[in-house]
């Protein structure tokens, strides 16, 4: 029988060699005497290319952000627009050109002063090259600097979206050195607080990011080490910032009750970082004419039990809402929500006066809509609609949806800048409207903001767009999506929800 | 070379010679029969399809449909009125989505099995049943079917398949079909030249219809066992697809459920428990009914005994109780041996069997085969299988009992005082080592010498045993030699100590017929040299006239008659031995029981 | 032997080059999707067509192909479509992970499942059941909840072990080994599940031979015959058996990857078939099915080793 205990010894002989290696355990970014501070977090998506044309927006942006300079800065607690590689910038009358002032204290990493050729050599390329930038210089004409500090942009026509770019990827500055060359797309160069460690980082993995302590803006960024670590298994992100591995996570609302002990943790909401929404594509009802009946499009929207899926689907983190503006921006009207009470009955009665009860819609099914399929699906039965969702590889939910095989998508949309959101939600070619529908009432409307370089006396023209396309229910807002970031061992949150993805999110507490 | 890659088709392959055995021998009681005898068999069969039964009947044991939501159901506990198991993240019962999991589960089995069954049994047929070189391009598709990653595969072509799990599943099965093809190729390049197909070509039937009728006959037994295997893997595959995320959520399967449970893990746990279980539950039913199920085909697996335990005996055997004077070399008295059968009901193979042995004697053990010669020899060397129970009786080895001693206590006369010559002389080597390596351990135990030493003695006692070129030999590899030469080596390491007793177990029964007279010349030569006593277990009067001096008659278990061979030849007094010298001539041409059985020799109903 | 090796070498290389023709056939057809996903919210018809001429994705997918394979026999597998690494040199970094993973998952997992399938194989009675038992347990045993499971307990409850990430055996030998230990404790159960049982069945049979039976008559000990005869004889079988376990752990470590959040082959290449990275695939798939061909290779030859029969000459 000794042999028995001797296989039996053999989890033990595990545990055992688990208990030695336990010795040695090592925590996550703790500070150290000399002033030295690492700051490590978890994002679920890899940062892509750092090639300036091809840098994409959302949690890939904190990489980049770091590395590059933007030309300008969107305050994380008012939302203002504030200098930062340009100290000034003006607008002509009539918008058409802009004058951006640089400063004249930055250095790329590799000591190369930054000056407005850098600037436009950046911005022609990315005008010049296929890829996630490109469109967004789609109303540029020229680019040029008429001294080492000064970059003139001239414009085809205003484009009241072009300034809330600058302080995202178009508004990068990176070394035209490193434009001929595949390196900078792994190896990147620009003028920003923090430079990529590539000998340190795996790339899909974890990226080290080491601060430059020459940088202008070097007391804005506390940490002198950041580490951002791929985890795109939220609970083993939870995991990592419970055993200590990182500082700060976002944890999904089902996974905070278990974040536990309140005095280890803190926790910071912010409100509203994205709009939940079931898009109506074809508005016009071209291919699908009951959604072009407004009566339709309405009875979806009472058909919402917005509550029900906040609390229920959501853990209670969101807001319901009826519009798809930011709740923080100015155009937002709190009135209008009210619109569309849940109310099946009355969305039943609306599709049966329309003459469409029994029509089955084909929406396609990706990975965000995984959660409220089944909801929507009892929705629109409740009103005597149908949904069939179609599986929908990852790859290809962009085409999908600009595909024109489907009547409706849905879709969670971050927060750029109000402009920004009415061009996408509604103007031509904007993401959410690719069918490209409009009518007189949105022409004028859009017309008149792009129109006017004044945000100011625009507000008012945002407000009446905002009735209409409430009233006209070209969307079905569903509810804004809170985000709660978990963060320990001092680090805090110094954000108000911008909806900004920087290091600058993060500072020590005190 | 064997290149063979794939267990389940490794598997089916063996059990698939089982079956073409077992067929000839087990009466035929037709499989489903055997099949609801075997209690694992039933029981795993049977949960399934009460789990099968519970999917189909899902709408009427649960008022929701799988993806039917309830924003207040969200995340009910278990218990909570109307949602027995509770309900998930989005509000939908679980109780209704693990029935239509089941579902799920049976249709990725069926069509991943199907699939596999479909394309793999018809390359089988065409690569195996026609020329070289269609098989030589079947078996390239395969191969390059079978070294595709296939997870990666299935993930990659999800644009493709539209994320539709039924696709996935038409291609895994095509993934799976290898080892399908693998089992039905090899039956039937077995099967062909098997005189019945031959003689259906004859007779005019078109090729088509002859693997049809006869190769399908032959191959279901190894492919139903494959099918419960491969149904297995189609389901895990599946669920580990949709636990990924590949595919429609819509589709209520357990991987989608595991997926939303573990997401939930913290705040519902059950919520992972429940479909975890049931997976568990399908697939290890599944697994164990395979494995019953090749139970059944290929007749059950013995249950491993204790190593060196010796063999099982119920006779307390009284060592004290020895006979007066010089007791004889072997004394067997009133030996009993008994094996189940496939009922489980043991049944004497060797019934009150006596036979005295003195020095230097040649003894023939003489009957047909079953007749328990071979189960006596065995009895005596303590290595019956574990399945034989010696009930009465006593075998003593000079005076001293040798029924119920374990191995470590046979050991000091094993290879030493009593020795074994095997029928079959190429089964009896290990296929492992070079023949010189074995004969080397034999003879370090029996004379304890050392290595040098003990190698030259091995030389010279190979070729005493008339082995040529013994240095060559020594080096061979059993494979390498023939079997005449086989046969010399093991009685090379047998007359290594000098026996006193030597056991010849139909020493020559395999081998050709110039061979076999060879061997018994050096067995004689050996014995005189020796003096050691032979017990010669043979079915052949031939061998007895040329080497023994005594021989004992068997049949049935007992001994009919014993005497010296002169008078035994001149008068048999029993007719048994009357009938059995009768038929001398014929059986020196012709024999009837195949060699290879005798190990299971007696077993048989 | 060097011939043979040389053949199956060809034959591997071949096989390769069959099986991506075909990945990038069924690739090609979704081309555009990728620029689509690239592109994000600024794609639109013009902008896809514009990325897609850039690339060279709108050329005819022979030349593509070609293209390819001309700069994959020159070892440049090509750059990520999304973040423009190097395929070559990544996917030897993800495999370098999941191998120093796996190799000591398989090794564990042989040596338990080798002494397990031999006692419970050469002793019976409770041994083998308890042996039975085991493996059914490990067989039903969720892999994921024991992960989780692991994971709070050693990790998140008693911080003896990281929850997550990985350390390369290279950096930091003692760090490499506390990442790994729990992802193989994982791999280890489940890989004995299935092997102790293969072990005790090719063993029972072992002990049944003719040739068994004879060395115990030529007074050969229980240990023997056991370990020299029975277990060598075991091992040509197990050696399959073995590398059909490897690479089921291959396949099957992207679960444990995704759990432990390891950098490893699986995920690298999970990602890139949900986002249709085609040159990361193209890449995976080239050194997936050539270290199916090594391992392959490399058990035949091993099996030679063991086994006389199967000896290559």
């Amino acid at each position: 029988m000794s042999q028995i205990a001797r296989y039996r010894g053999f989890p033990v002989v595990l545990l055992a060699a688990a208990l030695v290696l336990a010795a040695c355990a090592s925590g996550g970014g703790e500070a150290t005497a000399d002033g030295e501070r690492e700051l490590v977090f978890s994002v679920q998506t890899a940062p892509n290319s750092f090639d300036p044309a091809q840098l994409a927006d959302g949690s890939q942006a904190y990489a980049w952000n770091s590395i590059f300079d933007t030309l300008l800065f969107r305050d994380l607690m008012t939302g203002e627009i504030q200098p930062n590689a340009a100290e000034s910038w003006e607008y002509n009358e009539d918008g058409t050109r802009l004058t951006l002032r640089l400063r004249d204290d930055m250095t790329f990493s590799d000591g190369d002063p930054v000056t407005a050729d850098a600037v436009v050599a950046t911005m022609e390329r990315s005008r010049d090259t296929p890829g996630t930038v490109q469109n967004k210089f789609q109303y540029v004409t020229a680019v040029s600097a008429p001294d080492d500090y000064t970059v003139v942009i001239e414009f085809e026509r205003f484009d009241p979206q072009f300034i809330s770019e600058l302080y995202q990827n178009a508004g990068v500055i990176a070394d035209p050195d490193t434009f001929g060359d595949d390196r900078g797309a792994t190896e990147p160069i620009g003028s920003g607080a923090y430079t990529l460690d590539t000998a340190a980082t795996v790339p899909g993995d974890t990226y080290v990011l080491r601060k430059r302590e020459d940088h202008w803006n070097a007391d804005a960024h506390p940490f002198t080490t950041v580490t951002i670590r791929v985890l795109q298994d939220p609970t083993a992100a939870l995991n990592a910032l419970q055993a200590g591995e990182i500082d700060a996570a976002s944890v999904p609302p089902q996974l905070l009750p278990q974040v536990g002990d309140e005095s280890t943790y803190t926790h910071t909401e912010f409100p509203a970082q994205s709009v939940m929404y079931l898009d109506i594509l074809d508005r016009g009802g071209e291919d699908f004419p009951a959604l072009g009946d407004q009566r339709v499009r309405q009875a979806i929207n009472y058909a919402i039990d917005r509550e029900g899926i906040v609390t229920g689907l959501l853990g209670g983190v969101g807001i319901p809402t009826n519009q798809v503006f930011n709740p923080q921006g100015e155009v937002y009207d709190e009135a209008l929500n009210d619109t569309y009470p849940y109310d099946p009955e009355r969305g039943r009665r609306l599709v049966e006066e329309a003459g469409h009860t029994g029509e089955v819609f084909q929406v396609p099914s990706t990975y965000l809509s995984t959660t409220f399929e089944a909801a929507l699906s009892d929705a629109f039965e409740s009103i005597g609609l149908g949904i069939e969702w179609v599986p929908v590889p990852p790859q290809q939910a962009q085409s999908a949806h600009r595909s024109g095989d489907y009547g409706m998508s849905f879709q969670v949309t971050p927060y750029t800048s109000d402009v920004a959101d009415v061009i996408n939600h509604f103007g031509q070619g904007g993401y959410a409207n690719p069918m490209n529908h409009t009518d007189p009432t949105l022409d004028e409307l859009i017309g008149e903001i792009s129109a006017t370089v004044d945000q100011e006396a625009a507000l008012p023209i945002f407000r009446r767009l905002n009735e209409y396309v409430v009233e006209q229910a070209f969307e079905v807002p569903i509810a804004f999506n809170m985000t709660t970031w978990v963060t320990r061992d001092g680090v805090v949150m110094a954000d108000n929800g911008s909806s900004r993805q920087t290091v600058r999110q993060f500072t020590i507490a005190g | 070379m064997s290149t063979d890659r794939d267990h389940g088709s490794t598997t089916a392959e063996a059990a698939s010679t089982g079956a073409v055995a077992a067929g000839h021998a087990v009466p035929r009681m037709p499989m489903w029969q055997r099949v609801l005898r075997d209690p694992q068999a039933v029981i795993t069969l049977g949960t399934l399809i009460v789990i099968m039964l519970l999917g189909a009947l899902a709408p009427f044991i649960t008022p929701y449909g799988p993806n039917q939501t309830d924003l207040h159901a969200v995340n009910a506990p278990a218990g909570t009125p109307g949602y027995p198991l509770g309900a998930d993240e989005s509000g939908r019962d679980i109780l209704t989505r693990l029935l239509h999991s089941i579902n799920t589960a049976t249709v990725s089995a069926l069509i991943g099995a199907a699939t596999a069954l479909v394309v793999g049994a018809t390359a089988g047929l065409v690569g195996g049943y026609f020329g070289t070189r269609t098989r030589a391009v079947t078996e390239w598709m395969f191969n390059l079917v079978m070294t595709f990653p296939g997870v990666l595969l299935l993930i990659v072509l999800m644009p493709v398949t539209g994320g539709d799990y039924r696709w996935t599943m038409l291609i895994f099965g095509v993934l799976l079909s290898p080892g399908i093809y693998r089992i039905v190729r090899n039956l039937v390049v077995g099967v062909k030249n098997e005189l019945y197909v031959d003689a259906a070509r004859v007779s005019g039937l078109t090729d088509l219809r002859i693997l049809g009728r006869h190769v399908f006959f032959v191959v279901r037994g190894p492919i139903i066992i494959a099918t419960a295997f491969m149904a297995g893997s189609a389901i895990s595959v599946q669920s580990g697809l949709a636990f990924l995320g590949v595919g429609s959520r819509e589709i209520p399967s357990f991987g989608a459920m595991i997926s939303s449970g573990f997401r939930n893990l913290y705040i519902a746990p059950t919520q992972f428990l429940w479909p975890s279980l049931l997976l568990g539950l399908i697939t290890t039913s599944l697994v164990l009914l395979g494995n019953a199920l090749r139970d059944v085909v290929e007749g059950s697996k013995p249950a491993p005994a204790k190593v060196g335990a010796g063999q099982r005996a119920e006779v307390v055997a009284d060592a004290e109780d020895a006979a007066a004077g010089t007791p004889a070399l072997l004394d067997i008295h009133d030996l009993a041996i008994s094996y189940p059968d496939p009922a489980g009901k043991q049944r004497e193979v060797v019934r009150g069997l006596s036979l005295r042995i003195e020095r230097g004697q040649t003894v023939g053990l003489v009957g047909e085969s079953g007749s328990g010669k071979t189960q006596t020899a065995f009895a005596t060397l303590g290595v019956l299988p574990d399945e034989a129970v010696i009930t009465r009786g006593s075998i003593r080895f000079e005076g001293r009992e040798l029924i119920g001693l374990t191995d470590a206590q046979l050991r000091p006369l094993r290879g030493k005082a009593i020795a074994y010559v095997p029928q079959e002389p190429m089964s009896n080597l290990d296929p492992s080592y070079q023949v010189g390596t074995q004969l080397v351990e034999d003879v370090r135990w029996a004379l304890g010498l050392d290595g040098p030493e003990a190698k030259r003695r091995v030389l010279a006692l190979l070729e005493r045993c008339g082995i040529t070129d013994p240095e060559r030999t020594f080096r061979a590899y059993p494979h390498e030699i023939s079997g005449g030469m086989a046969q010399r080596v093991l009685v090379a390491g047998a007359v290594a100590s000098r026996p006193k007793l030597l056991i010849a177990d139909e020493p020559t029964t395999a081998l050709d017929v110039t061979v076999q007279a060879e061997i018994l010349d050096l067995l004689r030569d050996l014995q005189a040299e020796l003096g050691m006593a032979i017990l010669l277990v043979t079915h052949n009067f031939g061998v007895v006239a040329d080497i023994c001096d005594h021989v004992a008659v068997m049949q049935a278990g007992r001994i009919v008659e014993v005497g010296e061979v002169a008078r035994l030849f001149a008068e048999p007094r029993h007719e048994y031995t009357r009938m059995l010298l009768g038929s001398i001539l014929d059986e020196k041409t012709v024999r009837a029981d195949p060699p290879l059985v005798a190990s299971e020799e007696g077993i048989r109903p | 032997m060097l011939l043979y090796i040389l053949r199956r070498l060809g034959a591997g290389a071949v096989l390769t080059v069959l099986v991506t023709l075909i990945t990038f056939l069924l690739l090609s057809t979704s081309l555009d999707d990728v620029a689509a996903t690239i592109l994000g919210q600024s794609a639109t018809p013009e902008t896809i067509a514009a990325l897609m001429a850039d690339r060279g994705w709108d050329r005819p997918v022979a030349v593509q192909y070609a293209e390819w394979l001309v700069g994959a026999v020159q070892g440049d597998f090509g750059q990520s479509v999304y973040n423009a690494l190097p395929v070559g040199p990544t996917v030897l970094q993800r495999l370098g992970v999941t191998l120093s993973l796996i190799v000591p998952a398989l090794l564990i997992t042989v040596l338990i499942s080798v002494l397990l399938g031999v006692w419970a194989a050469s002793r019976g009675g409770v041994a083998d059941r308890l042996a039975q038992v085991i493996s059914l347990i490990g067989n039903i045993l969720p892999a994921l909840l024991l992960a989780i499971g692991l994971v709070v307990v050693l990790a998140v409850q008693l911080s003896w072990l990281p929850a997550t990430g990985y350390t390369a055996p290279a950096d930091d030998v003692l760090a490499w080994m506390r990442s790994i230990t729990m992802p193989v404790i994982v791999l280890v159960i489940g890989g004995v599940a299935s092997m102790a049982a293969q072990v005790r069945g090719r063993m029972i049979d072992e002990l049944r031979r003719d040739y068994v039976r004879t060395r115990r008559t030529r007074g050969a000990s229980t240990s023997s015959i056991v370990f020299k005869h029975a277990l060598r004889n075991a091992g040509s079988p197990a050696l399959t058996v073995m590398s059909l376990e490897f690479i089921q752990m291959f396949g099957g470590a992207l679960i444990i990857e995704q759990v432990f959040a390891l950098p490893g082959y699986g995920s690298y290449a999970f990602n890139a078939s949900m986002q249709g990275d085609v040159p990361v695939i193209m890449g995976v798939t080239v050194w997936a099915v050539l270290l199916v061909t090594a391992v392959n290779l490399a058990t035949d030859i091993a099996n030679g080793l063991l086994n006389p029969k199967a000896r290559v000459h």
